[in-house]
This record gives structure tokens, C-alpha cells and sequence, in this order.
């Protein structure tokens, strides 16, 4: 069983504020962790940290018991301006993982066209990634990133550039594509509804300095599993009350 | 709304590619500069017909047309048209070759490393603004006159460009494309040759461009240096003969040549990289 652990970290950029005090998480492998919280309270930041591309000021992050020193292809990181390459097709920006660590061209090309269809992007593995819509590159981004196999799968705000009803599509993509693949799933959203259909787990921050003040366990995402509808969850009248608990979780600090 | 809703349903997903036509009412740019060159030409020959300056000061366009076609044929002075450009276009092209081999790691040393930066920096900016015609007589001194000479006066004013562009061009490499490659196991050799060469790939071409601008700019200095061949030394020539005609030949030669080249390069960044400035 993996396990990605944030122990007590905090964090400040060169000579800055405090943008993290003290946050301790937890992620396993098979968990749909969910970041809500204002903007600028530090959840970039956080993801950064758990990605390795930032180290903590104090505090240490850990794979399975060992501090990690940077990224790594275990933690595959979906950007919230997708970060593709456009000098690459689709298929090759896909299949970029698979090429750094050395799989031959035939078997890349497999494994693009078989996470291509996964997001629902058959047909496009040739095409420039700049004449590709804004909602097709994000899935790009996903693909690639769940080309690398990554343990964990740390996405930014993935469906933040989107339209309101090509991301509900992807949620529902997001949930089928997670319980598919088992990894363990970090993602930052501004969507009360996105973070509760999604979410197994979900995180509240607050900030100055960034830090954890509520987490909630849900299982909405496991009932859209189970074949309950989309439309159906987002109407129960338990979804709709834990939405009134997660909005008053994140401005009952904001009030205080 | 409801129509935007309509084709958000009946095609969520292809984006549709249509590029812009020529909007009604557009300025019609191209055709504006035609009747400029159009108005000049026509200037020119009329002054010619009424012999208003004289054709030593100002040969008439039917008479520069004509050494054209006469130097095309016959050559001047021991020469044809296309070996003086063939002659030229050899000096430019082997200078820009030295100056991207050259030019290019110190660009990437700068963009990428502050001790890269330190060390040259300084180099280029003293370089940068000193006219090729300056330096001219202490290439002469210590190389000599041969065919190297030349090549180096166009290599060293082509440099500048070359080395400010790439190193431009790798100092804005995206944090976020490095971090994703990073995030999919790229070491630092792949990061660089995965991401930062790509992304610093158009800003390189730029400097090329202008370097080849400048490069032909400095030629007709470069073969002030003893040549007997090279579209500079054939205007010299002419020039110390007074046939004007030649003069004026060789200037629209140089420019056509110019503008031929920097379409060149065009195409060379559409195939290269289609991609600069749409992502
Ligand atoms: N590279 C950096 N250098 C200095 N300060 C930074 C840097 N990145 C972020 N910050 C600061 O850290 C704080 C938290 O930023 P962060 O990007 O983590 O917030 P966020 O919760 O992701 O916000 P948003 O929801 O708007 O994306 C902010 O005050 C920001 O100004
Ligand atoms: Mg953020």
C-alpha cells in the first residue's frame, strides 16, 4: 500500500510571509483527497510540495516512509494550464513518460493511443496539440499524465479553464479514470459540488499561514460508481447538505 | 445563448479552424506598398526621361536593367552576376554557419547559468555595439587578407544576435513545462534536451534572422578586404570605374538578395517551428 505523507510542513518563499504552518496530510493509493479553500491560501503550494518541486522550509514529505527529494514519476502532476508541449503531437506529448524512461517507439505509440481513448480523444493522436480546444488539451494532460502510471496523481485546479458542461463531463471522467487506474488522487478545486461529486476525502484550508481547519469524508463519487446518476447524486438531499457544511467549513473562518 | 448552447451540443469537441478571412473594409497593406514601389519606379524613370539629373548621378532604370542582363551574361570584372553572388552568399552562409556554432552554446551558457552569464555577458555587450568597420584593420593584421578575414568581420557582427536571442530564449523556458517533465522522470540532460531546447528553438531562429540581416549588411565592408569576387566588391569596382549603372545594379541585387532571405528564414520557422507564438 503507498502512502504519500506531508509531515508537518511549512513553507516561505525566500524571505516571505509564512504560506504554510504545520500541515500534516496523508494520501494512500485508492483515496480521492480533495483541496478546497480561498484563493492564495496555499494550495498550490501545497501540491508543489507533494510533487517535489518545491522543498519545505521545515517539515518533510515522504513516499512509503522515505523523504523524497524531488519529483518523480510515482507523482504524475496534471497542470491547471495543461503545461503540454507544443512541439510534440498529441500521441508524443501523451507517450512523453513512457520516452524518458526509455520504451521503444511502437510500444509508446500503444500506450497513447490506448490512454488517448481512455479520455475520450480517439482519432487525435496526430494532431498538433495547438489546434486542439481548450477541454481537449486538458484531457491531454490528464492522459499524459496517467501514461506515466503514476502512484499518485496530483492535479491543479484540472477542470478550472473549462465550460460548465464539458467539466461535468470530465468529473464523471475523473471518478471512472481514478477507480480505474487505483492511484491515489490529490486535486485542488474551487468547486464546492466538484469537490464533493469527486472527493473520498476532503480537505479545508484557511489561510495566513496556509493550514488545514476541517476534512470531511464523502462517498458521492463512490455511488456514481455503484451506477447512481450524476444528476441523481447532485439532487440527494445528503449531497445538499454537505454542500451547507463545506460552504460554512470554508467562510466560517473567513467570518471569524 | 440558446444557439451557442445548440452548437456547444452538436460539436463539443472540434474546435473549428477557420482562419480569419480578409475582413471587409481591411487595409489592403500589400497593394499600399505596391503603388509605392510602383510611384517610385516611375518617379525615377520619368526624371531619366527628362534628363533632369545626369545618368552619372542617376542612371535610367532601362540602363541598370540592361547591365543586368549584361553582367548576368558577360560578367564584370572577371566575374558573372550569379559567381559575385554565389561569392557573397558563400561568405554570408559560412559566417552564419561559425556564429550559430559559436553563438549558440554561449546563448544557452547564459540563458542557463550564472556563471555562464558572468563570464560572457560582458563579452558580447562590448562586442555588440562596435561598427565592423572599425575592426576591420585588426582582423587585416592579425589574419590577414584571405577569404577568412571576411568571413570573420560577418561571423563577429552576426554573433551578437545569435547569442542574445538564445539566451533569451532559455531564460523564458516555462517553470511549468520544466516541472512536468520533471514530474515524468526527466533527468537534467533529457530536461534539456526535451524542453529547453524546443521551447528556446523559435527565439534562436529570431536571432538567426536578424543575424542574417546584419550579416548582409556588413558584407559590402567585409569585401572592401581584397576580394575579386562578392556582390560588395563588384559595386567598389564599378564605383571606382564611375559606371553608375553597375552601382545601382548591385544595391537592388543586395536588397532583392536580402529580402529573398529573409522570406527564407520565413518558411524555415513555419517548417520548424509551426507551433511559436499559438501555444
Ligand atoms: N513562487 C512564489 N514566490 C513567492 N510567493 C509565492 C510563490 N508562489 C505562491 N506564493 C504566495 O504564496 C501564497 C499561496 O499561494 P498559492 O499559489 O499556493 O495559493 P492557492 O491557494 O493555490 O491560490 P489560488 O486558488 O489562487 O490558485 C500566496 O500568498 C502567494 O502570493
Ligand atoms: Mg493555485
Amino acid at each position: 500500500m503507498a502512502h504519500l505523507a506531508i509531515e508537518s510542513v511549512s513553507l516561505r518563499y525566500d524571505d516571505g510571509p509564512q504560506v504554510l504552518g504545520g500541515v500534516s496530510l496523508d494520501l494512500r493509493d485508492g483515496e480521492f483527497l480533495v483541496v478546497v479553500g480561498r484563493s492564495g491560501c496555499g494550495k498550490t503550494s501545497l501540491l508543489n510540495l507533494a510533487a517535489g518541486f518545491v522543498p519545505p522550509t521545515t517539515g518533510r514529505v515522504a513516499v512509503n516512509g522515505v523523504a523524497i527529494t524531488g519529483p518523480g514519476a510515482d507523482r504524475a502532476v496534471v497542470f491547471q494550464d495543461d503545461a503540454l508541449f507544443p512541439w510534440l503531437s498529441t500521441a508524443e506529448n501523451v507517450a512523453l513518460g513512457p520516452r524518458l524512461s526509455g520504451i521503444g517507439k511502437a510500444e509508446r505509440r500503444r500506450i497513447a493511443e490506448n490512454q488517448l481513448a481512455i479520455v475520450g480523444l480517439e482519432g487525435l493522436a496526430d494532431r498538433p496539440i495547438w489546434r486542439l480546444s481548450g477541454g481537449q488539451r486538458q484531457r491531454v494532460g490528464l492522459a499524459r499524465a496517467l501514461a506515466a502510471r503514476p502512484t499518485f496523481l496530483l492535479m491543479d485546479e484540472p477542470l478550472g479553464a473549462l465550460d460548465a458542461m464539458t467539466r461535468e463531463a470530465m468529473q464523471e471522467l475523473l471518478v471512472e479514470v481514478w477507480a480505474k487506474s487505483g492511484a491515489g488522487v490529490l486535486l485542488i478545486t474551487h468547486g464546492v459540488e466538484e469537490a464533493l461529486f469527486l472527493a473520498t476525502r476532503i480537505v479545508v484550508m484557511a489561510p495566513n499561514p496556509g493550514r488545514i481547519v476541517k476534512t470531511l469524508n464523502v462517498d458521492f463519487s463512490r455511488r456514481r460508481l455503484a451506477g447512481e446518476s450524476a444528476r441523481s447524486i447532485k439532487s440527494s438531499r445528503d449531497f445538499v447538505a454537505m454542500r451547507e457544511a463545506l460552504l460554512d467549513a470554508i467562510f466560517e473562518r473567513e467570518a471569524a | 445563448m440558446s444557439l451557442d448552447l445548440a452548437e456547444a451540443v452538436l460539436a463539443p469537441d472540434e474546435p473549428t479552424d477557420h482562419r480569419p478571412s480578409r475582413k471587409r473594409g481591411a487595409v489592403p497593406v500589400r497593394l499600399i506598398s505596391f503603388a509605392t514601389l510602383a510611384v517610385l519606379l516611375a518617379a525615377w524613370q520619368v526624371s531619366a526621361s527628362l534628363a533632369l539629373v545626369p545618368s552619372l548621378f542617376l542612371p535610367a532604370p532601362a540602363a541598370v536593367f540592361g547591365q543586368f542582363v549584361a553582367v548576368a551574361r558577360d560578367g564584370f570584372v572577371d566575374a558573372t552576376l550569379a559567381q559575385h553572388l554565389a561569392a557573397s552568399l558563400g561568405r554570408v552562409f559560412a559566417a552564419l554557419t561559425a556564429a550559430i556554432v559559436v553563438g549558440v552554446p554561449i546563448g544557452f551558457a547564459i540563458g542557463a547559468s550564472p556563471v555562464g552569464r558572468g563570464i560572457f555577458d560582458p563579452l558580447i555587450e562590448i562586442l555588440r555595439p562596435i561598427p565592423p568597420l572599425a575592426y576591420l584593420p585588426l582582423v587585416i593584421i592579425w589574419f590577414g587578407i584571405g577569404e577568412p578575414s571576411k568571413i570573420l568581420i560577418i561571423a563577429i557582427a552576426m554573433l551578437a544576435p545569435i547569442v542574445i536571442a538564445t539566451a533569451s530564449g532559455v531564460r523564458a523556458v516555462a517553470t511549468d513545462r520544466l516541472n512536468a517533465a520533471r514530474a515524468l522522470g526527466a533527468t537534467r540532460r533529457q530536461l534539456v534536451r526535451h524542453v529547453v531546447l524546443p521551447s528556446a528553438l523559435p527565439s534562436v531562429l529570431t536571432g538567426v534572422r536578424i543575424a542574417l540581416g546584419t550579416g548582409w549588411s556588413t558584407l559590402v565592408a567585409a569585401e572592401l578586404v581584397a576580394a575579386s569576387r562578392g556582390l560588395g566588391f563588384m559595386i567598389q569596382s564599378a564605383a571606382q570605374f564611375l559606371v553608375t549603372d553597375v552601382v545601382v545594379m548591385g544595391i537592388l541585387v543586395i536588397a532583392a538578395v536580402a529580402f529573398a532571405l529573409e522570406a527564407l528564414i520565413r518558411l524555415v520557422e513555419r517548417w520548424l517551428v509551426p507551433w511559436a507564438g499559438k501555444a
